[in-house]
């Protein structure tokens, strides 16, 4: 997995290439945690991630709580077999996806 | 006359400054503060014998290291329900001793974390049940050596904590040498919620874990690990909504394992991402929803040494592939040691 990031004022994107599951995952949650300090605008870019698993909606998740307390988060460009995972596992009512 | 009041008065300010220093000195012989909260109490060497007043809970210890012993304790409270444990621990090496029946973050409202420390060993005959909403247990590492320890994610309906609960939790490595573990689950349903995690390493060496026995809620995943997997002996029995087992490397030396599980997302009942060895001991798999004749077992690259699938398999594939039975007459793949 690859990460992208772009940081724009306090507009963070970051842009995730590959896959996001047990063995990626400890390493988009390491970049989180360095990056979203004075972070108000999280976009999350799903247009190159190919699977996403358990592990990976934690991350996400987690992302979504810490962003809910400092600003918001958008997940954009999410495929077809990534947004089912999301409408499976209720995360549609949960993330801003677009 | 002024050189004899300076005199004087610099003779009083010595004997202040060396009143002060023994007072001090004496103040710290006796009276220290522990990095360590029980029930929203903060442990001091005033308090450590008798820390809640019932006779139920003390430590003996300094503040690098030592042992909290829980007799028949009922601990429930927090400092803050909504965000701390009901056992809290900045001390380096820290053990839980049990000793009779006891409770961790049962009460009325269970906390966020029932028990959050540094590094902790568990160890005792005693009991310990313990509840919480995100996580159980959550320790930089974990060892359990004996103790019958039962743990509850609980919450109520749409919480995100427990949407995302962990029984138990360790940043780095999780040992389990023994003992009697039954991991619940009574929250709402979640596919993101785990039982023994690890980011780094888990380890199962012996004793019985039970995930999920109650069948009523399940925990997505049973044992998941980010990094190694080991299991040289004990019982394992997962239960679980999507992996039963989820691992980035997997070695499986000895011991019992039997992993059954929805597999939720459809992408294998065991997932062994990276690499498995199965080189001993006796591991069940079984798919309880999607075809009762298929098992998925999910290995980029597994290795079986003297082990052998046995109950009917038409193809395994141990390279770069994943190990599908389709035909099966019997639900499950069993791989056992060769005779």
């Amino acid at each position: 997995m690859e990460i992208e990031k772009a940081l724009n004022g306090t507009e963070l994107t970051l842009k995730i290439i590959g896959r996001l599951d047990t063995v990626t995952a400890p390493e988009l949650e390491a970049c989180l945690k360095e990056s979203l300090d004075g972070v108000a605008n999280l976009v999350m870019d799903f247009a190159a991630l190919d699977y996403i698993s358990s592990a990976g909606l934690r991350v996400i998740l987690q992302a979504q709580k810490t962003m809910n307390k400092q600003g918001d988060m958008l997940i954009k460009n999410v495929n077809e077999t990534i947004n089912e995972v999301f409408e499976m596992t209720g995360f549609v009512d949960i993330l801003n996806i677009e | 006359m002024n050189r004899y009041i300076h005199t004087i008065a610099r003779c009083l300010a010595m004997l202040l400054l060396a009143t002060m220093f023994f007072a001090c000195n004496k103040y710290d012989k006796h009276y220290q503060i522990y990095e360590l909260w029980v029930g929203g109490v903060k442990v001091t060497t005033r308090n450590q014998s008798d820390i809640l007043g019932d006779g139920a809970v003390r430590y003996e210890g300094d503040r690098e290291s030592g042992t909290l012993v829980l007799t028949n304790a009922n601990i429930t409270e927090t400092i803050d329900p909504d965000a701390d444990a009901v056992v809290v621990s900045n001390i380096p090496n820290l053990t839980i001793k049990l000793e009779g029946d006891n409770k961790i973050g049962l009460g009325n409202n269970a906390p966020v974390n029932a028990i959050a420390t540094r590094n902790l060993s568990v160890t005792g005959e005693g009991s310990l049940a313990v509840g919480a909403r995100a996580s159980c247990f959550k320790a930089d590492t974990l060892l359990i050596e004996s103790g019958k320890i039962d743990t509850y994610i609980k919450t109520a309906d749409e919480e995100v904590a427990s949407f995302m609960g962990v029984a138990l939790w360790t940043q780095d490595k999780m040992i389990i040498n023994d003992g009697d573990i039954a991991i619940h689950y009574t929250a709402s349903f979640s596919p993101i919620s785990y039982g023994l995690y690890s980011v780094s390493e888990l380890e199962i060496n012996g004793g019985n874990i039970h995930i999920n026995p109650d069948d009523s809620q399940l925990m997505a995943v049973g044992l998941i690990t980010s990094g190694q997997l080991t299991i040289n002996g004990g019982k394992v029995s997962v239960y679980g909504l999507d992996d039963a087992i989820n691992a980035k490397f997997t070695h499986i030396a000895g011991g019992e394992v039997i992993a059954q599980a929805l597999d939720y997302f459809a992408d294998g009942v065991c997932r062994l991402v990276t690499k498995a060895e199965i080189t001993g001991g006796v591991f069940t798999i079984s798919d309880m929803q999607h075809n009762p004749k298929s098992v998925k077992l999910f290995s980029n690259d597994l290795h079986l040494n003297g082990v052998s699938i046995v109950a009917g398999a038409n193809e395994i594939s141990v390279a770069k592939k994943e190990i599908n039975n389709y035909g099966y007459t019997d639900p499950y793949i069993r791989i056992e040691k060769e005779e």
